[in-house]
């Protein structure tokens, strides 16, 4: 439980930052902090346990019947990465409260920061690979808004955009691979996966599971070749890049490789597959580093590249490259993370990160720079720092390769490569911004920053320094126990040292560290040079092509299908029902008998008149009032046809359906000119023809079937059995409605909710007038005085009825649409009769909670059964003996009945309201006959 | 969407209602919306005449800011005299226009009628309004700005002035003295 | 003879109301103008739908199934509203002047050009003079 809390405490406690802004932006960054610390003190209790072994577990069925559960872990590996975020988020929090920008709104970036939080947390401690995926989406959308935190500009919506678009992808790729993986294994629990390894490495689906699988990763990791998009993520504000590129985002990839190297790993297939892309990656990123002149590019290249490190340790999979990759995660994210800290101090204070215009900071920021330097020889692996002994590990072990991988010294020598490069940029960070020259001038004269920003990053550098020493002590147990959850191997007696004596290794290191200074030394020859003449093969070029291409596509698909023309697309709408709907026909039709059917006649008089009134609003097209009302006429005849064939519900929906339609209709129609446009005879009229009567023969059949061989189905008689004593309520209808389908008529409340709001915000940008400006006198000939009288007293019993309707729908005709719909009525009139102004004046109840209490309001109703033990939104009824009133029937139905009234009353009101103020206001008239024509 | 609040002096505004009218805005209105509910249910059962009564204090909570001035009758007894006029007139004269439409050939003589208000209150104007339309043979079609002439049609008149003069006496001055003195 | 008696009833009450609503239909036809036709639904709905009620309130209470009072309110219902809709027929037809046959034109005093501004409580507020 308590392991579910350190997830939910981020994701819910998102909602506080925004709600404190109004108490200032103090409160707002306190009540972060106080969050982010309160998931903090959930985890530290259960760390003892977990470091014993015993971590804690925790599991609830979601979706059995997909092999979906809330099953989450805290084993080695998920408390190294749940206290990594935790911790680091924490420092992240303290550091961003200083470093936003009056301009930014605080709120919504905490908010964001710990939705994040929660999602990367939950990525980690899940036990179930379905679970996994859910959270990893999660991070994808939560690291797209972060990303393009500051939208105003267009690298950063640029660089959202990408990698929403790529780890999106591979987050497809991996939902792919993971049901591939579960379908070949059964099961979807990360711990029985691990014990069906040998069986799943066998199986034939094996590599392309894996294959979808490390997409998945790879993307999100940034490795080659998708390293792209992790630079044009550098556009957020830099104490999201320190946390997504650090600790976070981007180790959730190579975190899914070192969950699911027990379960998948040890192949061949792993081997080059992991270890070739982790090796590759990590020769790119540093390649690519020694060229950046961003600051913060610089160290998005480098950790591209360092990801690729810890990839290429997991590939090789060996006990102790396992745990020298685990080893340096922990100590990647701790350099790392304050490398990009620094790097936002300089940014901040300096107003520039571009290494060109930067240089001699180190008397400038005499706290930062000492600070800077550290991380960044932690970074480039200098002893006696925590980077040097990862580094000295994974150099180690390209030696003893558990696969042939060309002549023996291949690997080891791009090892060494690679540690070089890393070096060489290393000293580009250190050296360029802090050391040599300072230039003339600063786009902002740089001064130390608050200490919110500062002691972030010295907590940081003074763990990179205490691992570095005390590697034994502070790195060793957690490392091990991380490393024993991600092996299939047995991993024990880890330990770490400074020094090894003289091995293969540290002469690699020492080559790395002179080759290094010697690259700086010769970059200002070679950096312009490729700056100017050799153009990289970039993914992001291509990227671009795809994408741009995949736009043209999608244009010219549009020109074709909806060309700005209704008829057009309405036309295509048409044409595809009827070739699908009809094309099924063609294959049932056969098959069908049908049944004899006694034909009524007074029916047949009814439908007559129907085709009668349908023709005759076909005849009048062109003036619209005169059809419209003529469609009244069909609705009511509907609606008689209902009353006819006993079905009372139906007849009273449409009945006050119509009502309401009719007078939304004319609201509308208000704005288009009062006859439609007389269109030439052309070729367009024989296609509409053409469909039309397809669409009528495939309608028609398809009446005729159901008429002539009404379903006798199972579910109709069972609904009708099981009516009262299953929903206790004698009306069918209403209770299919509110208890057996109640699940489609919450859908449909949502969506009728949602639907109103649409209508405001698509009428929103009209220049709809807030105010009325009123005349002294009272008009007669708008609001006719009779109208008013009897609108008014027609109120309170157009309620009752209301009530009455509403009250009785259980067991008779009614229930809460149509109470809705009567109440909407009576209200309709009192704006008809006395004008929008007054009314709304008189009304007093905003539309918008209106709708959201009613959804609430229906919610709420389905959870209540939920906490009696009872599915969704099952119904509940008893009956009460109360002396003299006599016997009394309570149901939930009527809650979520009420719910669907208020819903009903908030959107239709609010539909009208909005479309009647948009011919009063001044921006809009009603079209002419030419405009229309355009 | 906040409305500006009309300067206008509203009733409902008036401060210190006694219990009764915080309880009961509009007895009239609680009375109807009782009955009402009985009408509809048609039943005199305990539960639906306690449902009645609660319905008959919370519905003119919702209903009554619409009615800033509600209808007052001020004599019953006007009101109960006026009943049986009312209905006979009724039946006399869907009769006559019966006769009329069925007279083939015959071509009626339509005319506006304007018929000077004494009355003043609205629910009197409107229930003269009412009256006359639901009388066959006049259909009361407009109201002057200043509600103080209504305009009739007649379906058949034969003195503009006699029809003027029935009216103000057979329904004018019976419906003022329900709802005006 | 108590039920001849009833059934005689019922059945003088429907014809009345089928009459009278008959009589009512025919005026839409038979009349020339449109304020002229206005009179014919009034009758309809007056003492035509009224018999009809009446019918069925009779009908109920003498099969013993009690009094069924709802019908009360559909007529409630209906002369509350029957003269609104008249009333708002009329006024239209003036606005858009449609022909008046033989009552010749509308008053000077009723020919108000249409305004559209909102007022305040358009019942409640005294006309200015």
């Amino acid at each position: 439980m308590t392991l579910l809390l350190v997830i939910l405490i981020p994701l819910l406690g998102a909602m506080l930052p925004p709600l404190m802004m109004r108490w200032g932006r103090g409160a707002s960054a306190g009540s972060a902090i106080l969050v982010t610390l309160a998931a903090l003190g959930a985890w530290g209790s259960m760390v003892p346990a977990a470091l014993r072994g015993e971590g804690a577990t925790f599991k609830l069925p979601w979706i059995p019947a997909l092999g979906l559960n809330l099953s989450l872990t805290l084993d080695g590996l998920a408390l190294l990465f749940s206290g990594l975020i935790l911790g680091i988020g924490l420092l992240v929090v303290l550091y961003a409260k200083d470093y936003l920008y009056k301009s930014d709104p605080m709120g919504r970036f905490f908010a964001y920061l710990l939705l994040f939080m929660g999602a990367m947390l939950g990525v980690v401690l899940s036990a179930n690979l379905l679970l996994t995926v859910v959270f990893w989406e999660l991070t994808s959308i939560t690291s797209f808004l972060l990303i393009g935190f500051w939208g105003h500009r267009a690298d950063a919506r640029r660089g959202a955009r990408m990698a929403l678009t790529i780890t999106g992808l591979g987050g497809l790729c991996f939902l792919g691979g993971a049901l591939l993986l579960g379908h070949l294994a059964g099961t979807f629990e990360i711990a029985e996966l691990t014990s069906l390894r040998d069986s799943t490495l066998s199986h034939g689906w094996y590599v392309p599971a894996l294959v979808l699988i490390l997409l998945g990763a790879f993307t999100k990791s940034a490795q080659f070749p998708f390293q792209f998009w992790l630079p044009q993520a550098m556009a957020a504000p830099t104490p999201v890049s320190s946390y997504l590129h650090s600790a976070t985002m981007v180790k959730a990839g190579v975190f899914l490789i070192a969950r699911l190297h027990p379960a998948l790993g040890g192949s061949e297939v792993w081997f080059y597959l992991v270890g070739g892309v982790g090796l590759a990656t990590l020769l790119v990123g540093a390649f690519l580093a020694n060229l950046a002149y961003d600051l913060k590019g610089l160290l998005a290249y480098s950790t591209v590249s360092h990801l690729g490190l810890i990839v290429a340790l997991l590939g090789i999979g060996t006990q102790y490259a396992v745990v020298a990759a685990i080893f340096h995660i922990l100590n990647h994210a701790l350099f790392k993370a304050s490398l990009f800290m620094s790097a936002g101090i300089v940014d901040h204070q300096a107003g520039t990160r571009d290494l060109r215009s930067l240089g001699g900071l180190w008397r400038l920021l005499p706290f930062t720079a000492p600070l800077a330097l550290i991380a960044a020889a932690a970074m480039a692996g200098l002893p006696p720092l925590n980077g040097f002994l990862s580094k000295e590990l994974f150099l180690e072990q390209t030696l003893e390769l558990p696969f042939a991988a060309g002549p023996w010294w291949l690997v080891p020598a791009l090892a060494t490569l690679g540690a070089l490069l890393s070096m060489g940029y290393a000293v580009r960070f250190g050296v360029n911004t802090f050391l040599g020259p300072q230039p003339k001038t600063f786009p902002k004269p740089p001064i130390e920053p608050p200490w919110g920003m500062r002691i972030p990053v010295a907590l940081l550098v003074a763990g990179c320094v205490a691992i570095g020493l005390l590697p034994d002590l502070l790195g060793a147990p957690i490392v091990e126990l991380a490393a024993a959850a991600s092996s299939y191997l047995e991993v024990e007696g880890v330990h770490f040292a400074l020094w090894h004596g003289f091995t293969p290794a540290l002469l690699m290191s020492g080559i790395a560290i002179v080759g290094g200074v010697g690259l700086w030394y010769l970059q200002r020859w070679f950096v312009p040079v490729f700056d100017q003449s050799i153009p990289l093969p970039s993914g992001e070029r291509l990227f671009r092509a795809t994408i741009a291409g995949l736009v043209d596509l999608s244009r010219s698909a549009k020109r074709a299908f909806h060309p700005g023309k209704l008829q057009t697309a309405i036309a295509w709408m048409i044409l595809s029902v009827v070739l699908l709907v009809g094309s099924a026909l063609l294959v049932k039709l056969p098959r069908w008998t049908p049944s004899p059917a006694d034909i009524d006649p007074s029916l047949l008089g009814g439908v007559a008149l129907l085709l009668l009134a349908i023709g005759a609003a076909l005849y009048f097209h062109r003036r619209r009032a005169v059809s419209l009302a003529i469609l009244g006429a069909v609705g009511l005849l509907l609606s008689m046809g209902f009353v006819y064939l006993s079905a009372p519900d139906l007849a009273l929906t449409q009945l006050s359906v119509e009502v309401s339609t009719i007078v939304l209709m004319l609201l509308a129609l208000h704005l288009l000119p009062a006859q439609s446009v007389k269109e030439r005879v052309g070729l367009h009229h024989l296609r509409d023809g053409v469909l039309a009567l397809g669409a009528a023969v495939v309608v028609g059949t398809l009446t005729w079937l159901l008429l002539i061989d009404p379903p006798t189905s199972a579910t109709s008689a069972y609904y009708l059995a099981q009516s009262k004593p299953g929903g206790g309520g004698t009306n069918v209808v209403n209770v299919i409605l509110v208890d057996f389908r109640g699940f489609d008529t919450f859908g449909e409340v949502i969506v009728l909710g949602i639907a109103a709001l649409g209508v405001y915000a698509m009428l929103f940008g009209m220049g709809l007038p807030t105010r009325w400006t009123r005349p002294e006198t009272p008009d007669e000939s708008a609001y006719p005085l009779m109208l008013g009288v009897v609108a008014r007293v027609l109120l309170p019993l157009a309620l009752v009825v209301g009530i009455y309707l509403f009250l009785r729908g259980h067991n008779e005709p009614g229930g809460g649409f149509v109470a809705g719909l009567v109440f909407s009525a009576a209200i309709i009139l009192q704006y008809l009769a006395s004008g929008i102004g007054w009314t709304q004046h008189k009304m007093n109840i905003p539309f918008h909670p209106l709708i959201a209490l009613g959804i609430f309001v229906a919610g709420l109703t389905g959870v209540i059964a939920i906490a009696f033990g009872q599915p969704f939104l099952r119904s509940w009824f008893e009956y009460y003996h109360v002396p003299i009133l006599g016997e009394i029937e309570l149901a939930s139905a009527m809650a979520f009945d009420l719910g669907v009234t208020l819903t009903v009353v908030g959107g239709l009101l609010m539909v009208l309201v909005n479309l009647s103020k948009l011919p009063r206001s001044t921006s809009v008239r009603p079209l002419t006959l030419a405009e229309e024509e355009d | 969407m906040k409305e500006q609040r009309p300067t206008l002096v509203v009733l409902e505004d008036a401060p210190d209602h006694p219990w009764r009218l915080r309880l009961f805005p509009q007895p009239i209105t609680s009375i109807a919306v009782g009955l009402t509910w009985l009408l509809l249910v048609n039943s005199v059962h305990p539960a639906h005449l306690t449902l009645a009564a609660l319905l008959g204090v919370i519905v003119p909570h919702f209903s009554s800011p619409f009615m800033p001035i509600a209808p007052q009758v001020r004599s019953w007894w006007a009101l109960l005299s006026f009943a049986p006029i009312f209905l006979f007139d009724l039946v006399i004269a869907n009769i006559s226009v019966a006769i009329l439409i069925l007279r083939i050939g015959y071509v009626p003589r339509s005319r506006w009628i304007t018929i000077p208000l004494d009355a003043r209150d609205p629910f009197a104007i409107t229930t003269l309004a009412a009256v006359i339309s639901l009388t066959p043979g006049t259909v009361s079609s407009r109201l002057t700005e200043d509600r103080r002439f209504l305009l009739v049609h007649v379906l058949d008149c034969n003195s503009k002035e006699l029809e003027v003069e029935k009216i103000k006496a057979r329904y004018e001055a019976p419906i003022r003295r329900i709802f005006e003195s | 003879m108590i039920e001849l008696l009833s059934e005689v009833l019922v059945s003088a009450l429907i014809l009345v109301g089928a009459f009278f609503t008959l009589v009512g239909s025919l005026g839409l036809t038979r009349l020339r103008d449109f304020f002229a036709r206005l009179h014919g639904p009034t009758k309809a709905t007056t003492l035509g739908v009224g018999s009809l009620l009446l019918a069925s309130l009779v009908f109920i209470a003498l099969e013993g199934d009690g009094l069924r009072l709802h019908k009360v309110l559909i007529a409630i219902f209906l002369f509350l509203t029957a003269p609104v809709s008249a009333h708002l027929l009329a006024k239209a037809a003036i606005c858009l002047k449609v022909g008046t046959g033989p009552a010749g034109e509308v008053p000077e005093t009723f020919d108000a050009t249409q305004s559209l501004e909102i007022p305040r409580d358009p019942v409640s507020t005294p006309p200015a003079t």
